[in-house]
């Protein structure tokens, strides 16, 4: 049938594992190395004894097929490449839990908050049935907005000099 | 004893000289036109008498400590939350009045004071204090 096309993908596959395998190995290998205070190209020659030497010696030994995955709780993960877990930031860090409580909705699928320390909050409904609030506060409504601030910025400034218009005329515009 | 009523340099000289404009062209849409009655009605209450009930003049601590100059507020309409407010101080010369700003409509609740909401601050979190003994 197809088999032959099915053939092909397979080994593709395994040489690309079998070359990212050996790149893996030859980073453990520079690193174990390093910590015997051997260099890197001594140990590849060969004739020393040293972790790196070993591990390279194993790793060439190795099939990808073979590599072992430790299952007795120990991670199998290897320890000098990096993993692509991401660093939480700094407000995140600061953050924790304080109230730990399981809730229901009434029958107008309502649920109250216990201790609140917020009046007013920021609502997001995500995909997967989670909720997350954000406490907000109101502006006060007699705080001046930002446009009209500017402008008595600019007017003060031309006051403090000296400078207004000239005097309006009213009388051109009182109604009768 | 009547003031002269003078407009601040230049967002609120431009803006009257704008709205006069318009008003003789008669190009002031309907909610402009309200505004400049209700302007004109104000600052004709100024001219004659700053302390004038409808205007509800007060002076705003905090504006007259940031800027070093007595800055007063009074409203364009009686009996409206949402009323709108003149910004205005005496000067530059004796017996002038100039208007610093207007804030024609303010922003209460109906008018996106929501929208204007801001993200509050969480509390400095406390350090763990370990018990004694």
């Amino acid at each position: 049938m197809v088999r032959g096309v099915e053939k092909c993908p397979q080994e593709a596959v395994l040489d690309c594992r079998k070359r990212r395998n050996r790149i893996i190995c030859e980073g453990l290998n520079r690193v174990l190395a390093r910590r015997a205070g051997r260099r890197w190209d001594e140990c590849r020659q060969g004739g020393c004894g040293c972790p790196g030497k070993r591990a390279l010696q194993m790793c060439s030994n190795q099939s990808f097929g073979q590599s072992r995955v430790d299952t007795r709780g120990n991670s199998h993960q290897i320890v000098v490449m990096p993993t692509a877990t991401l660093k939480r930031s700094k407000a995140a860090r600061g953050i924790s839990i304080v109230q730990h409580y399981d809730i229901a909705a009434d029958a107008k699928n309502r649920i109250s908050l216990r201790g609140a320390t917020a009046k007013y909050f920021h609502v997001q409904a995500l995909s997967n049935g989670s909720y997350v609030l954000q406490p907000r506060v109101l502006v006060s409504p007699d705080a001046i907005p930002a446009r009209t601030l500017k402008m008595l910025e600019s007017s003060v400034a031309q006051l403090k000099k000296g400078k207004a218009s000239a005097p309006i005329d009213l009388a051109r515009f009182i109604e009768g | 004893m009547a003031f002269l009523i003078r407009m601040g340099q230049p967002e609120m000289e431009s803006l009257w000289l704008d709205l006069t404009t318009r008003k003789q062209q008669g190009k002031l849409d309907k909610d402009e036109e309200k505004f400049f009655k209700k302007l004109v009605k104000a600052l004709g209450y100024l001219k004659e008498n700053p302390r004038h009930n409808s205007l509800a003049s007060h002076e705003i601590d905090d504006l007259t400590r940031k800027y070093g100059l007595k800055i007063f507020q009074s409203y364009l309409e009686n009996n409206t939350p949402a009323a709108g407010r003149l910004f205005w101080a005496y000067g530059p010369d004796k017996g002038d009045i100039t208007v610093l700003a207007i804030e024609p409509h303010p922003e209460d609740q109906k008018r996106g004071a929501y929208q204007r909401i801001k993200l509050s601050t969480f509390p400095a979190a406390k350090p763990k204090s370990h018990g004694k003994g």
